[in-house]
């Protein structure tokens, strides 16, 4: 009898000990599950993200409605149609393909919009007409079917000019969804349509730089400074898996890291891999209150609340004892910022924190900020081959027989300066000064100048 | 160091990056009493076992230095012996960003080539997932097969000698048991053919993501079809292009700075025409002079009319303009006119004589075109929900 009931006291002992909780589970994206912040792609290319509720019906507008139970449970990777009473379909189900919707790829030969005229006369259906039809129950596909057929010179058009038609009707018309994870690229998107000054204008293809670059794994101890709403951190979350920790240092009170509560991590994985570190701390830490590891017969005397309290205590000071060691013992993997600190004078002073021959990654808007950040890292030999490097993403329209480059996309993206952390020898510098001067006749001995 | 672990501390055997400049970088099995020989000196690795990763050290005769690097997969890529063309930086990390490779994920790589891809993603999968490559050249698959043992990765990746397009992917070497991958590398020159190869080893309870890596856009019409055929979704082609800048530092020319120095010239070349017209009188005199004795004398005359060498004269004019020289030259001996940006001196950039601005400038040649991407993606296998 006892031994059970103190068996059952151990476990929840063990529940209670944030150290002791496995997370992996949280990093598996690929079922809709309860509670979840979810993206639901729709035909117009827009996109609404909402959390999922058992129970609850989600209005998408003019798109329609659905029934969150309706998905649960279901892998990601469907894209559901909704019908009468709000049934869903699911309607890209064609793991064995028909080839019934096979694009063209050719016009023929006599094919053109010669005789094409393109006005609102051509349209025999007027709005109110159409919302009739969509009040009778008729289905998007068949209201894109009456369209069509109203359309007086539709037959006229081209093959290419058809398909495009018909693509911009099902945008509008179709009752259709996609249900996305979010990961940071789709954060990167919830951003940029909200407010992209609020992750400073990245682009995915400078994030996932950025993480490569800085040589983001399972296992790794990384000081980040992520002034753009914790796309930074959420993202290295991500390649991490739930091993490792990251140091997240600030300038206010608390970090802001609200982009985190999308990417569906808990409280507890945040807590046991995010430290956080003002400023303040960082360069004058006080001194951090001792504390008294109690024994499992001592816990157990304490109340629930107690307990809780104790652990609460318990992770503040190893969270101190951790993030003081890491700094001073320049203990990190590696450095990562994105930042409105002033780079060129805020990273001479970090550098120490940076373990040898680890990578120092930093990202701008402009290029100047990093260019002026280079010129001060070149003086300063902790750093070698300071880079900056720019890349773009350029999207095609990749359809058949009309593949060429989209016409517009979205400027900015960023820039990204990589240097890799180096103890330099102290002979090294001066003599390599000298050697500069002779290089011209002694480029034998001359030692390589810094970059 | 394998690429897996982060030590501080170098030990024997481990693969160091001997860090010369940026291009040039080489990769060093650390031995006892092997030496590697630079045009920087020579450096034993007895004296590199023991140091810290990150440290500069000197040659043997102290005058050259070398930083001892660890490897990254980024690193790898400037450094590794080219056996085929590689899959640089941007483009690597953007696939795997794309792919959504991480801890965990199951990959299918064809053909491994150089390899700098498979070290990429060999950092994201971690121990919880695995990578199946295949290659079917035989000298790089065997190199290949030896990089990825001896730099600790074996027991994650599974190299295969094979050709996936006519013999497609199921069981790989060195791998019992379901591969399931949810993630596809096709960096061929026909994916088209292996495309079609791929559904078996394919997980189907989840989205398979796809990336075909084409030179040409006529791969990429090709590999279009067939991803439409095989039922692969969201096809999307996208290029990416990278450019590489540095800091410099730019000189601040100002105007008002050239209107004054281009007063200095004309004051100068107005005192040096009034000695050269003071010359050539002098010398027009002596001509006429000599004019009955050696017509050979002319030559010197002119020769010494245009010769810099002052002539001791007594006219006014020349008195005042001499005076402006010498106060000018008073500070300095060696003046040579008014110089603000250090015309025809040796100038350091950054010179703190001199006003700079920072400027950035781009590398000399830059990768245009690498290859197009090819994205896709595989919905899970469509099962009547069984919760109505």
């Amino acid at each position: 009898m006892t031994s059970t009931r103190q068996q059952k006291q151990l476990q929840s002992l063990q529940q209670q000990d944030p150290e002791s909780i496995d997370y992996s589970h949280e990093f598996d994206q690929t079922h809709i599950k309860p509670g979840q912040y979810v993206m639901i792609r729709l035909p117009s290319e827009n996109f609404r993200v909402l959390q999922l509720h058992p129970g609850q019906t989600v209005n998408l507008g003019k798109f329609g409605s659905f029934k969150v139970d309706d998905i649960l449970n279901h892998p990601y990777g469907y894209t559901y149609e909704i019908g009468a009473d709000n049934k869903l379909s699911i309607v890209n189900h064609n793991y064995e393909l028909d080839n019934q919707d096979e694009p063209v790829s050719e016009l023929a030969p006599h094919e053109n919009n010669r005789e094409l005229v393109d006005d609102s006369s051509v349209q025999g259906l007027s709005m109110a007409e159409i919302e009739e039809l969509k009040k009778g129950g008729l289905s998007g596909k068949q209201i894109i079917e009456k369209v069509k057929t109203s359309h007086s010179s539709f037959d006229k058009k081209t093959a290419f000019s058809k398909e495009k038609y018909l693509k911009r009707k099902q945008q509008k018309f179709l009752n259709q969804f996609t249900p996305e994870p979010i990961g940071s690229a789709e954060l990167i998107d919830i951003y940029l349509d909200k407010d992209a000054s609020r992750i400073q204008n990245m682009s995915e293809e400078s994030l996932a730089l950025m993480l490569s670059l800085a040589n983001v794994r399972p296992g790794g101890t990384y000081l980040v400074v992520d002034d753009i709403s914790g796309l930074l951190v959420g993202a290295m979350m991500e390649r991490m898996g739930g091993e490792g920790l990251i140091v997240v240092a600030h300038d206010n009170e608390h970090p802001n890291l609200d982009g985190l509560r999308y990417m569906n991590y808990s409280q507890g994985l945040i807590a046991k891999m995010i430290k956080t570190v003002n400023w303040l701390e960082f360069f004058e830490p006080s001194e951090i209150e001792p504390f008294e590891e109690k024994t499992t017969e001592e816990l157990q005397q304490l109340k629930s609340n107690q307990r809780g309290q104790y652990y609460r205590r318990r992770t503040r000071y190893n969270d101190s004892v951790t993030v003081q060691n890491l700094i001073s013992n320049s203990g990190f993997d590696g450095l990562l910022v994105a930042t409105g600190l002033h780079l060129a004078s805020l990273i001479p002073r970090i550098i120490p924190a940076v373990g040898g021959s680890r990578p120092i990654v930093m990202f701008s808007e402009t290029k100047e900020l990093l260019t002026e950040t280079t010129l001060v890292l070149h003086k300063d030999f902790r750093v070698i081959s300071p880079t900056i490097l720019e890349t773009r993403l350029r999207k095609y329209q990749t359809l058949p027989g009309r593949m060429h480059p989209h016409m517009t996309s979205r400027g900015g993206g960023g820039y990204v300066l990589w240097g890799i952390r180096v103890f330099p020898d102290e002979n090294a510098n001066a003599v390599g000064k000298v050697h500069r001067k002779r290089k011209a006749t002694d480029s034998g001995t001359s030692t390589p100048a810094e970059e | 160091m394998s690429f897996l672990d982060n030590r501080d501390i170098i030990q024997e055997g481990d693969l160091v990056l001997a860090w010369i400049s940026r291009g040039d970088v080489k990769p060093i099995t650390v031995r006892k009493e092997q030496q590697l020989n630079t045009r920087f000196g020579i450096f034993p690795h007895n004296l590199i076992i023991g140091q810290k990763f990150g440290n500069q050290i000197p040659s043997v005769s102290g005058k050259g230095f070398i930083h001892l690097v660890a490897p990254t997969p980024e690193l790898w890529t400037l450094s590794l012996p080219h056996r085929t063309q590689i899959v640089y930086t941007p483009d690597s990390s953007y696939i795997v960003q794309r792919l959504k490779i991480r801890p965990g994920s199951r990959v299918i790589e064809a053909g491994t080539g150089s390899g700098s891809f498979t070290h990429a993603i060999s950092r994201s999968v971690d121990k919880r997932g695995h990578i199946f490559t295949y290659e079917f050249h035989e000298p790089r698959f065997l190199e290949a097969k030896k990089e990825i043992e001896d730099h600790g990765l074996a027991d994650i990746v599974s190299i295969t000698h094979r050709d996936v397009c006519n013999e497609g992917f199921e069981n790989p070497m060195d791998y019992s048991g379901d591969m399931n991958a949810s993630a596809v590398f096709l960096d061929l020159p026909s994916p088209w053919t292996a495309i079609p190869r791929l559904k078996s080893c394919l997980a189907t309870d989840r989205v398979v993501s796809i990336c075909c890596f084409s030179p040409c856009m006529e791969q990429v019409i090709k590999t279009v079809e067939t991803l439409r055929k095989e039922g692969f979704q969201r096809i999307e082609m996208v290029e990416i292009s990278s450019k590489r800048w540095e800091g410099h530092r730019n000189m601040v020319r100002n105007l008002d700075d050239a209107l004054q120095r281009l007063k200095d010239v004309k004051e100068r070349r107005l005192y040096g025409l009034e000695i050269r017209k003071e010359k050539n009188d002098a010398a027009k005199k002596r001509k006429i002079e000599d004019s009955v004795g050696n017509a050979s004398h002319r030559d010197s005359a002119v020769e010494s009319s245009v010769s810099p060498v002052a002539t001791p004269s007594e006219t006014t004019s020349e008195a005042v303009l001499l005076e402006s020289v010498k106060h000018n030259s008073s500070q300095n001996s060696s003046y040579k006119g008014y110089n603000p940006w250090g015309r025809g001196l040796r100038i350091r950039e950054g010179d703190p004589n001199y006003e700079w601005r920072s400027v950035s400038r781009m590398e000399a040649e830059i990768k245009s075109h690498t290859s197009y991407l090819t994205f896709a993606i595989l919905p899970p296998k469509f099962e009547l929900p069984n919760n109505e």
